[in-house]
């Protein structure tokens, strides 16, 4: 064996180690223990059971459920909204300044989310800080409410990912031929015509992409609505948290969890269906 | 009235003036060519006149309209670009409908345009293909399919043959000039390629560095280039430096390599001032020497034979140490147009197939 195929061997070794210990055992272990029966001492124990997913299906959880998928559907429109145009002014900046406006998306990546979700508590509550600037100048006599509202809530998962909804966008809008829309405005188009017969079209697979990478992990983000949303609003991600937290049902936070799991396979399974047709079509 | 009048134009690029007080008018009909080494600004009149520029002063008129401001979408003219630009999501028909959608013309006259102009470049049939899986000549067809369809006052062409291979650019050239014929559409193609300018326009624009250098028939500006850069530029160009020692009436003395020479004085030059003289390849003679070169004739030794099927081309190098490069045809009366290297060989001209300038 050479040093060349040595090392390669090394690092998908490192990485395949990686991901089993962290990704798969923990994975395996919530699945196991979903089939599980609940345990207050132990957290589980013996027998096997189905009961938590027949549990599952009770209207209450379905409420929860479909509670989160409009919090991400909403969630997910907002980020497009806003995204959009952002990626797009992006990546038509001068060329040398688009690494440091790029930087400065990925910049809040750098402290936890959780951290910049406290910030904005800070921002928002009563006597923070927004408040305080709004009285100082005259603006309200009073504190506006803000925190552990909807909106709050909104604000929270927005702001936290925004950057998965720009980068891919920025990465299509990027490479998009600026000569097919001076062909499209060649051939009569106006400005919002070659957007929506043009652009729209070829980034499409971005659109896509971002969307994915923000609905999935808005179903997730639980402290977002804990923190911001005084956990007056029940998502997914609170409901197995508490759980594993409060409730001490560890079998049917896990079988929770394996469910949502399993709406994501199916999500990006669609999600990667209808790309590779989309690329199939622009390819033959 | 020219169907475009552009009226000293100018265009800067951030610090780079591209286009430099530009004056040029296109006539209804006819097929002109700018023609011009890359970066001397073919392109960005090109551009202008499409509307997808700007011009900095000036103006544009347009079928007698002032039009410099007007944006492109709005103008009765439309390019074939260079990359062809097609848009990869639709198909050759949604390609070719783009512009008479936007027209909102009823969809069963749509499909008899884009059906009658998928003939007319010829690619019937074609119409349910994707963009991807054509060839690149089938592409261009598209990208011209596209154009006329809107059956435009002006169509711009902007290098639309380069990315082409020889055999299919030759075949392209004839495509387009019967396309210009039959539509009767004033073409306004760009290219640096001098052998397409001169083979397809009715009119040639040279341009160098921003502004016109030279405007005219192919056949002017092959015969009677009016400076160096065109003479280089378009076709091979043997450059003599002279001095007129005397003048009469319509010809003028000059000596070239200490050799006295009789040419035509078109310009009016006077007496001792410094000439170039140019000559094309093809009109220079060669005679073999015995000795010592006839009256008129100079003296040099062929250090370069290139056989080419229908043509001969020498390689001169003359006995004051220029290269000349020399083209001789087969004919009847002269077989023997074959010589050794290094053989001596006299060469001239029939006065009057010379092209003398001011020096510069």
């Amino acid at each position: 064996m050479n040093e060349k195929q040595g090392f390669k061997f090394f690092a998908v070794f490192l990485n395949m180690t990686w991901f089993a210990l962290f990704v798969l055992a923990p994975g395996l272990m919530v699945v196991g223990i979903s089939f599980l029966t609940r345990d207050i001492s132990t957290f589980f124990t013996w027998p096997l059971t189905l009961d938590h997913y027949r549990e599952l299906v009770d209207p209450v959880y379905a409420k929860v459920l479909g509670n989160s998928l409009v919090y991400s559907f909403n969630t997910t429109l907002l980020c497009l909204g806003i995204g959009y145009p952002f990626a797009w002014f992006l990546s038509r900046a001068p060329r040398h300044r688009r690494p440091l406006l790029l930087m400065m998306v990925i910049i809040p990546f750098w402290t936890s989310s959780l951290i910049r979700t406290y910030a904005l508590v800070i921002l928002m509550k009563a006597n923070g800080i927004i408040n305080t600037v709004l009285l100082a100048a005259g603006l309200v006599s009073e504190p506006v409410s803000m925190l552990y509202t909807d909106a709050a809530v909104y604000v929270g998962l927005v702001y936290s990912l925004l950057p998965f909804m720009i980068l891919p966008l920025y990465a299509v809008l990027e490479k998009m031929d600026i000569r097919l829309m001076e062909a499209a405005r060649d051939l009569g188009a106006k400005s919002l015509q070659v957007f929506l017969h043009v652009v729209l079209p070829l980034s499409l697979p971005g659109v896509m992409a971002g969307c994915i990478m923000v609905f999935l992990p808005a179903m997730g983000l639980f402290y977002i609505p804990d923190l911001l949303g005084g956990a007056k609003t029940m998502l997914v991600g609170n409901f197995i948290k508490n759980q594993f937290l409060t409730a001490g049902n560890w079998p049917f936070g896990s079988a929770a969890s394996v469910f949502l799991l399993m709406l994501m396979v199916v999500m990006l399974g669609v999600y990667f269906f209808i790309s590779s047709r989309f690329n199939r079509s622009q390819e033959s | 009235m020219p169907v475009v009048c552009l009226n000293n134009i100018s265009k800067s690029f951030g610090s780079q003036k591209v286009i430099d007080n530009l004056c040029l008018d296109i006539f209804k009909g006819e097929f002109l060519t700018l023609l011009g080494p890359s970066g001397c600004g073919k392109t960005t009149v090109l551009r202008l006149i499409a509307g997808l520029e700007t011009c900095d002063s000036g103006t544009i008129l347009i079928n007698g309209r002032d039009q410099s401001r007007l944006p492109a979408c709005d103008r009765d003219v439309n390019t074939v670009f260079q990359s062809y630009a097609l848009f990869p999501h639709m198909n050759v028909f949604n390609n070719i409908a783009f512009g008479l959608k936007l027209k909102k013309i009823p969809a069963r006259q749509i499909r008899d345009r884009v059906m009658e102009t998928l003939a007319l470049v010829k690619l019937e049939g074609m119409d349910n293909r994707p963009i991807s899986r054509l060839s690149g000549g089938q592409q261009q067809r598209v990208a011209i399919a596209r154009a006329i369809v809107n059956q435009p006052l002006i169509l711009l062409l902007d290098e639309p043959l380069s990315a082409l291979d020889y055999k299919l650019r030759k075949q392209m050239r004839l495509d387009l000039r019967h396309l210009h014929q039959k539509l009767g559409i004033t073409f306004v193609f760009v290219t640096h390629d001098q052998e397409e300018a001169l083979t397809l326009s009715d009119r040639v624009v040279v341009m160098h560095n921003g502004s016109i250098q030279q405007t005219g028939s192919p056949k002017e500006i092959y015969e009677t280039p009016v400076n160096l850069f065109v003479a280089n530029f378009v076709g091979e160009s043997n450059i003599f430096d002279a001095r007129v020692t005397s003048t009469m009436g319509p010809d003028i003395e000059i000596q070239i390599q200490g050799i006295s020479k009789t040419v035509q004085n078109r310009r009016g030059f006077k007496k001792d001032q410094a000439v170039k003289v140019l000559l094309r390849p093809e009109d220079m003679t060669v005679e073999r020497t015995k000795d010592q070169c006839p009256k008129g004739f100079l003296p040099g030794q062929v250090k370069e034979m290139i056989y080419k099927g229908t043509t001969v081309d020498l390689i001169i190098r003359l006995d004051n140490g220029q290269d000349i490069f020399v083209t001789e045809f087969f004919n009847e009366d002269d077989q023997d147009i074959f010589y050794d290297v290094n053989e001596r060989v006299c060469v001239s001209w029939i006065k009057g197939w010379e092209v003398t300038l001011p020096y510069e």
